[in-house]
C-alpha cells in the first residue's frame, strides 16, 4: 500500500532457481527487484501464488518455521550492511550460529574459518564503526555463508562501495558460489556487474522482461 | 544464544549511556525512597510500640479477672484479683511461659494537693522492682520508684507544674477506698518525669504498689497482672541516645505472637478454673494500632506513585530504544533470530537495567539511612512532649517486596514495547530510517 492506493510490486512472476546458480537481478527503481528479494528470502509473502523453497511450500510455515529455515538456508548481505553495532566482526559472523546453538568455541572456530576466507581475519576484533565499507561487507558475506546456507540473498551489496570494491565483493562471491555451491542472487543497476554473471534476470514494472544467460559463464 | 544473548543485551545497555544511567537513577532513587520511608515507619512503630509496652508501663499483655474491664469500676472489691487468685496465675505462667514475668498493678484515682491548691489524679500502683522491669532496657533510672521510699512517688513533670511541685517536696492525697471510703495520705516527690504523652502528662503519679493497696483497702489485691516477655532480655537499663535507638530498633513481639501467647494461657487458666480476660499490647494501645493503619496506608499510596513513576521510565526508555533500533531488529529476524528471541533480547536488557538499579538503591537507601540518622534531626511529633530524634530503621522485608515489585512491573513495562518490535515485519523493519 501506498497511501490509500494498491501497489503491485510484482506481477505475474513464474521463476525457477536451481541450486549453485548465480543469478543478478536488475531493473529500473520501482521495477520490484528488493520485492522479489524479500521473498526469496522468506521475509515477505506473496498476495497470490506461492514460493517453494527447497522443495517445501513455505506458506503454510509458521513465524518461527521461516525463522529457523532464513536461518539455517538463507544468507543475507544487506546494501547497508546490517551488522550488529556492538558485536566485532568475529561475533557478527558468529550470531547465525548462536541462533542454532551451536556451542560458543565450535562457533567461533567457524567464524574465524570465514572471515579467513573473506580476507579480513586480522580485523576480528574489530567493530563494525572501525570498519570501511568493504571490510564491513566482507563481514556480512561470511555472515551469510557461516551456517552453509543453500542460497545467499544480496540486495544491492554494492551500492554503498566504491567502484573497484564492488568489484572484489563480486569478485568474492564469485569465488564463493564456484566453491561451495550455494546458490547466490544479487540485485545491481551496475551493467559492468551484470557482464560477470551467468545469469541474468531483467524486471521492469514488476514484470520478468528478459531472462538471459552470459554466454560461456553459464553454470 | 543464552550466552551470547546476555553479553549483546550488557553491552546494548551502553550505547546509550546517558538513557541508561537516567533508568538505574529513577530505579534507584525510587527504591531508595520507598526503603526509607519503610524504614522510618517502622522505626516509628517499634518505638510507638516500645513506648506503650515499657513507657506507659502496660508490658505485654494484661490479665483481669474476667468482667473487671465492665463491673470492676462500679464493684472493686468483686473485681481485683485476689492474692490467691495472683499465686495460681503466677505459678501457670511460670509453668507456660518460661522467663515471663507478671508485675502485680493497681491504680488510683483522687486529688493531689500541694496544701493550697489541689487537682486530680491517676497512679499506677506498682512494686518498685516491678516498674523497673516494665521500663525494660529503655527508662532511666531516675524514671524507677525506690525501693526504700515506702511513700515516695513519681509525679509527671506537667502535673508538678501546676501544684509547683519539686523534687524531694511533700504532698497530699485523698482517694476512695474499695469499699467507698474516703482515705488520705502524705507521698514524697521523689522524682519528676515528663511522660512524653500530653495526655497524661498533667494528671500521671506512680506509686508503690502498697501504697495504693493502703490506700484503696485491698491488702494483697490486684486490679491486673501485667506479663511481660523477656523479649529485650535482662539488660541494664539504657540511657540517652542508646535507649532511643534501642527504642527504634527493637520490635515488640507481633499481633500473631501475642495471639499465640492468649490463647495458649486462656487454655491453661480455664483449665485450672480461673475466668480471666487477657488484652495485648496492641489492645491496650489503639493510639498505636491506629497510627500503624495510617502508615500503612500511606505506604501503600507512596510505592503506588512510586512503582508508577519508574514504570512509565522503563517504558519510555525500552520505546525509544527500540524505535532507535528497529532496522538492527528487522537484520537479526531476517537472519533467523524468532519473535521470541527479540522480545527475550530486549527483556534482558531491562532485567540487567532493573538489577543495576536496584543494586544501585540498596546502596542509595543504606547511605540515606546513615546521613539522616548521623545528622541527628530532632522533632517533636503530634501528642508528644519532648523531642524525638528523626530515625530511619530499616524494613528488610518492605524493602525487598519493593525490589521484587518493582523489578517484575519494570519488566512487564519492557514487555510490550520488546514485543512490539519482535511482531513488526521484517520488511518494514529494515526499511526503517
Amino acid at each position: 500500500m501506498l497511501g490509500q492506493t494498491r501497489i503491485h510490486a510484482l506481477r505475474g512472476i513464474d521463476l525457477e532457481i536451481m541450486p549453485g546458480e548465480f543469478l543478478a537481478i536488475w531493473g529500473p527503481s520501482g521495477s520490484g527487484k528488493s520485492t522479489l528479494m524479500n521473498m526469496l528470502g522468506l521475509i515477505d509473502a506473496p498476495d497470490a501464488g506461492s514460493i517453494v523453497f527447497d522443495g517445501e511450500a513455505v506458506a503454510a510455515l509458521s513465524d518461527d518455521a521461516l525463522s529457523d529455515r532464513r536461518n539455517r538456508k538463507i544468507g543475507f548481505v544487506f546494501q547497508n550492511f546490517n551488522l550488529v553495532p556492538v558485536l566485532n566482526a568475529l561475533e557478527n559472523v558468529m550470531l547465525p550460529l548462536q541462533l542454532q546453538d551451536v556451542a560458543k568455541r565450535e562457533a567461533a572456530a567457524r567464524a574465524m574459518e570465514w572471515l579467513d576466507k573473506v580476507g579480513i581475519a586480522h580485523l576480528r576484533g574489530f567493530r563494525p564503526d572501525h570498519l570501511s565499507g568493504g571490510q564491513r561487507q566482507r563481514v556480512a558475506i561470511a555472515r551469510a555463508l557461516v551456517a552453509h546456507p543453500h542460497l545467499v540473498i544480496a540486495d544491492e551489496p554494492t551500492a554503498n562501495l566504491d567502484s573497484r570494491t564492488s568489484h572484489e565483493v563480486i569478485d568474492l562471491m564469485e569465488k564463493l558460489n564456484e566453491k561451495t555451491g550455494v546458490t547466490c542472487v544479487f540485485t545491481t543497476h551496475d551493467p559492468r556487474l551484470l557482464e560477470r554473471v551467468p545469469r541474468q534476470l531483467r524486471l521492469s514494472d514488476g514484470r520478468i522482461s528478459a531472462d538471459s544467460y552470459t554466454e560461456g559463464k553459464s553454470r | 544464544m543464552s550466552g551470547g544473548l546476555f553479553s549483546m543485551a550488557w553491552r546494548n545497555l551502553w550505547r546509550n549511556r546517558r538513557r541508561s544511567f537516567a533508568t538505574i537513577a529513577s530505579i534507584a532513587f525510587g527504591l531508595a525512597a520507598v526503603s526509607t520511608v519503610a524504614g522510618y515507619m517502622q522505626a516509628v512503630n517499634n518505638g510507638l510500640g516500645n513506648i506503650a509496652v515499657h513507657s506507659d508501663l502496660i508490658g505485654h499483655l494484661t490479665i483481669y479477672k474476667k468482667g473487671w474491664q465492665t463491673e470492676g469500676k462500679l464493684h472493686p472489691a468483686r473485681y481485683l484479683l485476689t492474692e490467691e487468685e495472683i499465686d495460681r496465675i503466677r505459678a501457670i505462667v511460670a509453668a507456660t511461659t518460661p522467663g515471663a514475668r507478671l508485675a502485680a498493678r493497681l491504680s488510683v484515682m483522687g486529688l493531689v494537693s500541694n496544701g493550697r491548691q489541689s487537682t486530680i489524679f491517676i497512679a499506677e500502683g506498682v512494686a518498685p522492682e516491678d516498674m523497673s522491669l516494665l521500663r525494660g532496657p529503655f527508662g532511666a533510672s531516675d524514671e524507677v520508684l525506690r525501693e526504700d521510699s515506702p511513700q515516695g512517688v513519681i509525679v509527671a513533670s506537667g502535673l508538678a507544674e501546676i501544684l509547683g511541685l519539686k523534687t524531694n517536696d511533700a504532698a497530699s492525697i485523698l482517694v476512695s477506698t474499695v469499699h467507698g471510703q474516703a482515705n488520705a495520705a502524705d507521698i514524697d516527690i521523689d522524682a519528676i518525669v515528663n511522660t512524653g504523652n500530653l495526655a497524661t502528662n498533667d494528671k500521671w503519679i506512680a506509686m508503690p504498689l502498697e501504697l495504693a493497696r493502703d490506700q484503696m483497702d485491698a491488702k494483697g489485691r490486684a486490679e491486673a497482672l501485667t506479663l511481660l516477655l523477656p523479649v529485650h532480655g535482662t539488660g541494664q537499663p539504657l540511657s540517652g541516645k542508646a535507649a532511643d535507638l534501642a527504642m527504634y530498633d527493637r520490635f515488640p513481639p507481633d499481633d500473631a505472637a501475642m495471639s499465640a501467647l492468649r490463647q495458649r494461657l486462656a487454655a491453661a487458666f480455664a483449665e485450672a478454673g480461673i475466668e480471666t480476660d487477657m488484652l495485648t499490647w496492641q489492645e491496650m494501645s489503639p493510639f498505636y494500632t491506629q497510627v500503624r493503619s495510617m502508615w500503612d496506608m500511606m505506604y501503600g499510596l507512596f510505592l503506588g506513585v512510586v512503582l508508577a513513576i519508574v514504570v512509565l521510565s522503563v517504558a519510555n526508555s525500552v520505546g525509544m530504544t527500540v524505535v532507535e533500533r528497529t532496522r538492527e531488529i528487522g537484520a537479526l529476524r531476517a537472519i533467523g533470530m524468532r519473535r521470541g528471541g527479540v522480545a527475550r533480547l530486549f527483556v534482558t536488557e531491562t532485567a540487567l537495567l532493573v538489577l543495576l538499579g536496584i543494586a544501585t538503591g540498596f546502596v542509595l537507601a543504606l547511605l540515606t539511612r546513615a546521613g539522616i540518622n548521623a545528622l541527628d534531626i530532632r522533632w517533636v511529633p503530634p501528642s508528644l512532649s519532648k523531642d524525638v530524634q528523626f530515625y530511619v530503621g530499616f524494613d528488610p522485608l518492605r524493602t525487598v517486596l519493593a525490589a521484587l515489585a518493582l523489578a517484575a512491573l519494570a519488566i512487564a513495562a519492557a514487555f510490550m514495547p520488546a514485543r512490539r518490535a519482535a511482531r513488526h515485519p521484517i520488511i518494514v523493519s529494515l526499511g526503517h530510517v
